[in-house]
């Protein structure tokens, strides 16, 4: 079934909508009450019982997002897997309990290494867009529970406190034996707010439960040595010593501008699996698209007619080609502008080539 | 950077009262609810009009809003203001129907987890791209992606494995068509 379907399926359930134009005299009257009610302009949220949507993520900082594919988690259980060797090799190595002497070299983030050991959960995706910005997902696929685990900068951490105190008051707890804050979102949802040294944690738990549920799943959260938990992700993650080689595979027959080289393509993050990849299509598109502006504004045929083939022939590389690629990164438009020569303005800030750094 | 005069608000109200009133039908369990999601958001738009997104974010602004509203709405926790009285009145001219077929459908969007079934109800209900819902739920476009993407598969996967009722049936009689080579 294509998502086309679902989708269309889906749009046969939705409830009926009310018809442009109607209700429009007491929709009128509505706005006068409203606009009667409040006069200042002044934005204030004490009597607002509504957080506002502010917290609004730096797409730079999250650029590279994560994937909902299933894996094994963690637990006390350590598998024989991955650390980062000097040179960037796959090195096998002895369960984290015996972990061998010679220091890895880790990569150089924020990442507070947390697992989560509850039975039946595993790690659904891990997303590390920055040096100080990341996120790691727990599920339990048979009850549709989540547990998200993000870190960034303490420099948002005033405004998102302050937003979330119009979600509910918050509860004072511990985690990682540190003072956070509790907030309820009512039918399970819960989040904590917990400040480290320069970074803080949102811990957003959906479907959940009760508080007790709740915090029984916070109980179970670790904070562990880096090894242990690079050791602990699933094949569905691409560590940062895996990256060369694995976006070296989905560059294969991609072709690249001139000047670019593959190794602009490598991330030092652990991401999931399609977001690698999407980041990947999505910075080939974007510099295509980049060489095809230029020579669109100095009328240079033959260097549109070079991004014109590479991005008519997008469509068969092998990350787009493929049934459980990443999802398509909304180029088409552009690559139909290309194809008749027209204006590509805008796709920057549309297909997010301006948070690609 | 806000809307701070009246002729913007206004403006903002009349783009986009339709938009949110349909928004608040899909999702209220008490047709009657709608009404007052819709005048509590635009009462919480009205007073922090000077932090509205110009132009068209301010339209994915008010559905950050708006699903603020309906989670408090949610909890139980709305306040009940007189406002929109007629609207509230006039509003019951336009029940709110489903299909009472695609049962199938239904319950497997309700087992999505919240977060994947919100992006792909406002893809699909509310015709917003990747990037917009973004905008509204304050979270990167490759993460909302992500939701979608997930909310997709799990779906067919619910609808595949359930195949009882009428969306399970249809999609049993195209699965066994493509089978047998013929068109779906």
């Amino acid at each position: 079934m294509k998502d086309s379907e679902i989708d269309r399926l889906l749009g046969e359930v939705q409830p009926t909508p009310v018809p442009a134009g109607a209700l429009a005299e007491a929709g009128r009257e509505l706005l006068e009450e409203i606009m009667s009610v409040h006069s200042p302009a002044e934005p204030g949220r004490s009597d607002q019982a509504v957080p506002l949507p502010t917290r609004t993520w730096s797409l730079a900082r999250r650029r590279l997002a994560w994937v909902g594919v299933a894996a094994a988690v963690v637990a006390a259980v350590v598998v024989p897997t991955v650390v980062f060797g000097g040179g960037g090799a796959v090195v096998p190595v002895t369960p984290a309990t015996q972990a061998p002497t010679p220091t890895p070299q880790l990569p150089h983030t924020k990442n507070p290494y947390v697992l989560l050991d509850a039975p039946g959960w595993e790690i659904d995706h891990v997303n590390e867009s920055a040096e100080d910005n990341g996120e790691i997902s727990f599920q339990q696929p048979e009850t549709g529970q989540s547990l998200q685990v993000s870190w960034t900068t303490m420099d948002a951490y005033e405004s998102r406190y302050e937003d979330r105190l119009d979600v509910s008051d918050p509860e004072p707890i511990t985690l990682f034996g540190a003072n956070a804050d509790r907030f309820d979102y009512g039918k399970g949802e819960f989040e904590v707010l917990a400040p480290q040294s320069d970074i803080f944690l949102e811990v957003r738990g959906s479907s959940t439960g009760g508080r007790k549920n709740f915090a029984g799943l916070l109980e179970q959260l670790r904070q562990v040595p880096a090894e242990e938990w690079f050791a602990a992700m699933p094949d569905s993650v691409i560590t940062p010593d895996e990256n060369p080689s694995y976006t070296e595979e989905i560059l294969a027959g991609v072709p690249l501008p001139e000047g670019l080289p593959a190794s602009a393509f490598v991330s030092g993050f652990t991401n999931s699996r399609y977001h690698v990849e999407f980041g990947v299509i999505q910075r080939a598109t974007c510099a295509w698209l980049e060489n095809y502006e230029q020579a669109w504004e100095t009328d240079d045929e033959p260097a549109m007619a070079a991004a014109d083939q590479a991005l008519a022939g997008s469509p068969n590389w092998e990350a787009v080609r493929r049934e459980d690629g990443p999802d398509p990164i909304g180029a088409e438009q552009y690559v139909k502008a290309v194809s008749q020569r027209k204006s590509v303005d805008g796709y920057r800030s549309n297909l997010g080539c301006d948070d690609l750094g | 950077m806000g809307i701070t005069a009246d002729d913007e608000f206004r403006r903002l109200y009349a783009d986009n009262f339709i938009a949110i009133l349909n928004y608040a039908r899909r999702r209220v369990r008490q047709s009657d609810d709608a009404p007052d999601l819709v005048a509590e958001t635009f009462l919480v738009a009205w007073r922090r009009r000077s932090e509205v997104p110009p132009g068209d974010h301010g339209r994915l602004w008010l559905y950050g809003v708006a699903r603020l509203v309906l989670a408090n709405h949610a909890r139980g926790e709305q306040r009940r203001r007189r406002l929109g009285q007629r609207l509230r009145l006039e509003h019951r001219e336009y029940p709110v129907t489903v299909d009472a077929g695609n049962v199938d459908v239904r319950d497997a969007l309700a087992r999505l987890a919240p977060n994947d079934r919100e992006v792909l109800e406002l893809t699909v209900w509310e015709q917003l791209t990747p990037t917009e819902i973004a905008v509204a739920l304050g979270l990167s476009p490759e993460v909302v992606r992500t939701r979608l993407r997930r909310a997709r598969t799990r779906l067919r996967s619910q609808l595949e494995c359930h195949a009882p009722g009428p969306a399970g049936q249809e999609l049993a009689v195209r699965a066994e068509s493509e089978l047998k080579g013929g068109k779906p």
